[in-house]
């Protein structure tokens, strides 16, 4: 009997339970208008602008911040929230209906016996309950149970419905974003070579001019006050133009050039020739003196491997294995030195410019003349006599450049 | 004229309304109606004594109670003279009293409330071997 009491119990209040979920559904309507924004502004930094004037060069310092142009599309939006108490219909009936019956057993308890139940005695020695005491204790559960769940379903079917808000909403379509508010800075300028940075010159409203003694040397950067300074791709080109300059002028007599050694010689004619890019500096006389000069010394079509070597006399020796080679790798061979090259044609990196693999070493030989037949293919095995000029970055790669003179297949 | 272009969905947990201890007085509140609706008033010593009786006695009685209690053919009736329950201003004896006899008597109750439902021989062994006092009173004897 109380366990039955108790089981029914359990069921009227769990029912008495109402969940009110909550859904949230956005609906995009037409396109109102498009428009354009500024976004936030970020530093970009350092940067130069480079004009040769030779024999100096100028070099402007700039602050820059790189600006954000947005093209914004502006929507309306409907945001539609429906809430919904699936068990609140249930509990509002269930809830009822045991009200009622509670109510009913309460309001009618006088109509029941009064007499206990004679016919049992429990253990504590009561009789069994009467049957108005049977109904008052039904009669009190049910209203307990059934007042909540008339409360709970009716809050429920309160917060159900649907709301409506509208609202804007932004979309960003494109961005486009370029330098702005360029700004001259001052400060000391330094030169930053592979050993540190060079004695810094102050600038005076931005600007200040190095001679070309500062850029004879290897470049790695610029730096202001510390601060890294970066080029773009064209000023960078002119810096590169302006070094070539400084180190082949001035070029000297034509008795100074005629004492030139051949490989001296070849390192300043690739000098002149990126020299001769910069209007005003001479580059080009200088490159066509040059040239007469190596012609006069070394005919580069006409002689052969053996001459080559004759006229060079190579100090490094680069092939496979070779100690010369390691040294290279490491950047321990100078500009300017002679050299014979035995490796494997990798590629044609360019016009004139084939990729050859020199055991674990790639370097880039630069030839005047023709390749010998059939022309550069992958796997030739070539031997090469040449001057070695510096480095040389043809897309991805960064190789030592070997100005040939003679190039012929490995026997 | 408005387009639904794009129409996302964002669902949230549902909330119950009714939270756990609020649950658990409507649960408790419930118990305890039901309950004191369940028993109605003290029964009188004599209609207790001839309930212990009758479950003493129901046919056929265990023979651990009739070796036990030294009972004859005719148990109930004999019980009852012992005991002298039959008169309606009994009152039990001290002891072992009222509420000794209604403790000895639970284990009869094992089996069910209701006056005819034979109790179980285990039951009768427990309460014979648990209640001497009470069995020294059904057997007539001295404490």
């Amino acid at each position: 009997m109380r366990a039955r009491a108790l089981a029914a119990a359990g069921v009227l209040i769990g029912s008495s339970c109402a969940a009110v979920v909550s859904e949230t559904r956005r609906e995009r309507g037409p396109l109102l208008r498009t428009f354009e924004r500024q976004g936030p502004k970020e530093p970009a930094g350092l940067r130069a602008e480079v004009h040769a004037r030779w024999p100096s060069l100028e070099v402007r310092v700039l602050s820059s911040s790189t600006c954000r142009a947005e093209v914004v599309r502006e929507y309306a939006e409907e945001v539609v929230t429906e809430r919904s108490a699936k068990a609140a219909g249930p509990s509002l009936a269930l809830g009822v209906t045991t009200m009622a019956v509670g109510t009913a057993l309460l309001v009618f308890r006088g109509s029941f016996s009064a007499e206990p139940d004679t016919t049992t005695i429990d253990g504590s020695g009561h009789y069994g309950a009467s049957q108005r005491q049977i109904a008052t204790g039904w009669g009190i559960g049910l209203v307990l149970v059934g007042a909540p769940s008339i409360a709970l379903g009716g809050i429920g079917l309160g917060q159900s419905g649907e709301s409506v808000s509208k609202r804007l909403v932004d979309q960003v379509s494109d961005a486009t974003e370029s330098r702005c508010d360029d700004k001259p800075v001052n400060g000391k300028l330094a030169v930053l070579g592979p050993s540190g940075a060079q004695e810094g010159r102050a600038t005076e409203n931005g600007v200040v001019s190095l001679p070309p003694e500062a850029l004879r040397g290897t470049v790695v950067g610029l730096a202001l006050d510390g601060q890294p300074v970066g080029l773009d791709a064209d000023d960078e080109e002119e810096l590169e133009a302006f070094r070539a300059c400084a180190r082949v002028l001035p070029l000297g007599d034509d008795a100074a050039v005629a004492q030139m050694p051949v490989p001296e010689l070849i390192v300043k004619l690739e000098a002149a020739g990126r020299c001769a890019g910069l209007p005003g500096a001479g580059g080009a006389e200088a490159a066509a003196r040059l040239t007469d000069a190596l012609a006069a010394r070394a005919a580069p079509v006409s002689q052969t491997f053996e001459d080559a070597v004759a006229a060079l006399s190579p100090s490094v020796a680069l092939a496979p294995g070779s100690a010369d080679l390691v040294k290279l790798s490491h950047g321990g061979v100078p500009e300017g030195t002679a050299a014979r090259l035995s490796g494997t044609v990798v590629r044609s990196a360019g016009p004139n410019l084939v990729l050859v693999e020199v055991g674990a070493q790639d370097v880039l030989v630069e030839t005047n003349g023709a390749w010998p037949e059939p022309g550069p293919r992958r796997g030739q095995k070539v031997e090469a006599v040449g001057v070695l000029v510096g480095r040389k970055v043809v897309g991805e790669l960064d190789a030592p450049l070997l100005r040939a003179m003679f190039v012929r297949a490995a026997p | 004229m408005h387009t639904a272009s794009n129409v996302a969905h964002l669902r949230r947990p549902p909330a119950a309304i009714i939270s756990a201890p609020m649950r658990a007085w409507l649960v408790g509140m419930s118990i305890a109606a039901i309950a004191a609706g369940c028993s109605g008033p003290p029964a009188p010593d004599a209609e207790v004594c001839k309930d212990l009786v009758h479950r003493l006695c129901a046919p056929a009685p265990c023979f651990v109670a009739i070796n036990a209690l030294n009972l004859g053919t005719n148990c109930e009736a004999d019980l009852l003279a012992r005991t002298r329950c039959d008169d309606p201003d009994f009152t039990f004896p001290d002891p072992p009293g009222r509420d000794r006899v209604l403790e000895c008597r639970r284990p009869l109750l094992r089996e069910g409330l209701e006056l005819d439902r034979h109790p179980s021989c285990v039951d009768v062994q427990d309460m014979l071997d648990f209640c001497p006092d009470v069995v020294a009173w059904l057997t007539e004897s001295p404490p």
